[in-house]
């Protein structure tokens, strides 16, 4: 009797070792589910944001799996998801086809509860399986985004993952790794960064602060040393369509590393923030695709100042209209603030003058090209004429009246277009008497003024006044110089000869380049 | 109960008066403290556009390791030393000698054990709390569930170290002992791989060598199913997955505590005293 409790007591203590064993594998199961969950939102964000994630390859060269397994998972996901709203940026470029609801739904965000649950249900057993499979045999690129650790490890095709190896002090590791990569940095060792940066990043994927400063470092950092590489020098890149030199190539070098901070940590703004502004924006003045990531930076948590740039970037994108709704906006919720009070209005004025001026350059340019149509139907109304069809002839002549009248009526339309978009950088200059945009604006306005006019002299004389007492008009200021000695045929200078055959230059280069592109 | 409640009062006074204890928890305030002059060798440095935060990272990695560090140091020496201690001194002749039960004496030393491990972390945690406060002037909560699950982890090393401890009249045994259960705790999660990788030379030990890593694999407790501690610190509002792990994560640590204070019991209750 006396050995009776005794056995109970084992016989319970392995009863519960068999419970914590059963529920050991109930974990592994949820890491499992989580891996592929994490997946699933990394992958649906990668096919919106970057559709030529389909060519990349593993360790061994071979092209990963994610493509094909992201195809089942969305065509799956297409009858068991509700209905997602589509938008505009839902469609994939250069086709009519939308994204997959998978993609609108991480897209639109708040579908989080949905996307898990599909990822533990058994409809998903098909793919979750396949995902499980390609994750041991390393050939997926983006596993698990900033909680599957372990399992980003192993696709560096370790057998043993980092993780174990530091019994989760690897944090601490990159941590201590970036303070060497800090320390190269300011001894101006920058060779020694590069490996470094790649480690603290391999071993903590979610050290946000790594991929920024990485990518700062190699975006702006490693390039002021380099001279710019000539256009008849550049090499293309397959990857990035485009012809790049020495500071390109590490400008582009930035964008690899935070693109793969983004995989790896999807839902963080100022990823998408640094790539937008200081990369694509200040450094590679591509302003679409600036427009592109700051408007996923905004659909995160931010901070506010991050839409008053997006805005400034939609603005230099052209997209007026969209800047001016987020200028308003951006006042209404932000009252009583300086950005609200002060730094709004002035964009809402200059976004509001741009819409006209543009505008009306429309409407004039319009007016021309009727005026031209006008002209050469006149001219064939007079060869008609002269060989005796006055048919011919009358028709002619009225579709030139009609073109004429056309005309007129689009520069009725284009005059108070005009006016208005004087009156706005007038105000402008009345609010703010130093405002550098409103000055720019109406030194352009009077000088085509004097242009149309045929008063070539005046408006060289403006304008080269105007770009020394506004430096930031400089260059525009030398172009329009430029533009107009040669409608008034007046000799350039030398160094004006020499920016014009360095555009021309550069023109010639660009259409050889489209003419011997390299098929992708 | 109350002789329960009362052992287990007296074990964490005597567990605080332990010098080995109070210098642990006096270095890891010291680490937690000198997190913030270790950012000083980081220079004032920010991308052109956004503020980097390398130095409040920095404070929070070294903190929840220091946290790691000494709190698994301070629960595998008091775990492995509460019982032994006793024994040696020969003060369990004298409690076991009131009406007390094995079983309540074992329950009130357990949770003593578990008061001295919950005040650590708390000190720690509450330090770590402050000095991210200072920081970054925001409340950490998710700092909370962090803690919540080192706690948990080290519940298990805990109670199979307590475990091991009943077996011996010295500290020294179940101190390494509870090293090695921490240690293989966290190596647990190779065993997978070992196992996955296992089979394809098809030779019958490679079979064999992946079907006893596979046991193992699901039988020995798993520390690194708590890596979800150092990653909550980086959770967005809505995770759905940590949701659902952080339940079964508790579920699964007190499963095997209590087993592990079975296990202890199974052992006590044979001991020749």
């Amino acid at each position: 009797m006396r050995k009776s409790p005794g056995i109970i007591y084992a016989i319970i203590a392995l009863v519960l070792f068999g419970i914590g064993a059963f529920q050991g594998s109930r974990l592994s199961r949820l890491r499992d589910e989580e891996a592929f969950y994490r997946w699933m939102v990394s992958i649906a964000n990668q096919a919106r944001l970057f559709p030529d994630f389909h060519t990349a390859v593993d360790a061994e060269g071979n092209p990963t799996k994610d493509k094909d397994l992201f195809d089942a998972v969305a065509t799956l996901s297409e009858n068991v998801l509700g209905d997602i709203p589509v938008t505009d940026e839902d469609k994939i470029a250069g086709s009519d086809a939308i994204q997959p609801k998978i993609v609108r739904a991480v897209r639109e965000g708040g579908h989080e509860d949905v996307l898990w649950s599909l990822a533990q249900s058994e409809a998903f057993l098909p793919p979750k399986a396949s995902f499980l499979q390609y994750r041991r045999e390393h050939k997926l690129m983006s596993l698990g985004t900033q909680f599957g650790l372990t399992d980003m490890y192993t696709a560096e095709g370790t057998v043993v993952s980092l993780s174990n190896m530091f019994f989760g002090f690897r944090k601490m590791a990159a941590n201590l790794v970036w303070l060497e990569v800090d320390k190269h940095w300011h001894s101006g060792q920058m060779h020694r960064m590069i490996p470094l940066m790649n480690t603290a990043t391999a071993l903590d994927p979610n050290f946000v602060d790594a991929f920024l400063l990485g990518a700062w470092h190699l975006a702006y950092n490693f390039t002021p040393q380099l001279k710019e590489t000539p256009e008849a020098l550049k090499v293309y890149d397959k990857k990035y369509d485009t012809w790049v030199g020495e500071k390109e190539k590490l400008y582009y070098d930035g964008v690899d590393f935070l693109l793969d901070g983004i995989r790896k940590n999807p839902t963080n703004y100022k990823l998408y923030f640094d790539l937008g502004y200081a990369i694509y924006e200040l450094k590679l003045v591509d302003h679409p695709n600036a427009v592109k990531y700051l408007s996923e930076a905004v659909k995160h948590r931010h901070d506010v100042w991050v839409r008053s740039t997006l805005y400034r970037c939609l603005q230099n994108n052209g997209q007026y209209e969209e800047a001016l709704a987020g200028w308003e906006d951006y006042r209404k919720q932000f009252p009583g603030t300086n950005r609200a009070d002060t730094i709004a209005p002035r964009f809402i004025d200059i976004n509001q003058g741009l819409i006209f001026e543009r505008d009306y350059k429309k409407a004039f340019a319009k007016a021309s090209l009727l005026d031209e149509e006008a002209k050469q139907l006149l001219g064939k109304t007079e060869e008609a004429r002269a060989q005796g069809n006055a048919d011919e002839a009358a028709r002619l002549e009225r579709e030139s009246e009609a073109k004429l009248a056309e005309a007129n009526v689009e520069k009725e339309v284009a005059k108070p277009l005009r006016e208005k978009a004087r009156q706005t950088w007038e105000s402008r200059l009345q609010k703010e008497s130093d405002d550098v945009f409103a000055k720019c604006a109406l030194h352009r306005m009077d000088a085509e003024d004097f242009a149309r006019d045929g008063r070539y002299y005046e408006a060289i004389a403006l304008l080269e006044n105007a770009r020394w007492e506004v430096p930031s008009f400089f260059e525009e200021a030398s172009a329009l110089i430029i533009e107009y000695k040669q409608k008034a045929k007046i000799p350039l200078t030398m160094s004006e000869q020499m920016a014009e055959i360095r555009e021309e230059d550069e023109q010639r280069i660009h259409v050889e380049r489209e003419k011997n592109k390299p098929v992708n | 109960m109350n002789g329960v409640w009362t052992i287990a009062v007296y074990t964490w006074r005597e567990g605080m008066r332990k010098k080995t204890l109070i210098g642990f928890l006096f270095l890891s305030i010291l680490v937690i403290f000198g997190a913030t002059f270790m950012t000083a060798f980081l220079q004032e440095t920010s991308t052109g556009m956004v503020e980097s935060d390398v130095d409040a990272k920095l404070i929070k990695d070294i903190c929840v390791t220091a946290i790691s560090i000494f709190g698994v140091l301070i629960t595998i020496f008091i775990s492995a030393s509460v019982v032994p201690t006793e024994v040696e001194n020969r003060v369990i002749y004298t409690v076991l000698s009131k009406p007390v039960r094995r079983y309540e004496y074992l329950l009130g030393k357990f949770l003593g054990i578990q008061l001295i491990v919950i005040i650590n972390l708390a000190l720690m945690g509450g330090l770590f709390f402050m000095a991210i406060y200072f920081k970054q002037h925001i409340l950490p909560t998710l700092l909370l569930w962090s803690i919540l699950l080192t706690y948990m982890e080290f519940l298990i090393v805990s109670a199979f170290t307590f475990a091991i401890s009943c077996t011996s009249t010295s500290a020294v045994l179940p101190t390494i002992a509870g090293l090695f259960i921490y240690i293989t705790g966290n190596l647990t999660e190779y065993l997978k791989n070992v196992y996955e990788a296992a089979g394809q030379t098809s030779k019958t030990i490679d079979i064999w060598i992946g079907r006893v890593a596979k046991a193992l694999y699901n039988v020995l407790p798993n520390l690194q199913n708590f890596s979800l501690k150092n990653q909550i610190l980086n959770l967005q509002p809505n995770d759905p997955p940590v949701d659902v792990m952080i339940p079964n994560l508790i579920v699964y640590a007190l499963v095997y505590a209590v087993c592990g204070y079975f296990m202890a019991l199974w052992i006590f209750r044979r001991k020749e005293l």
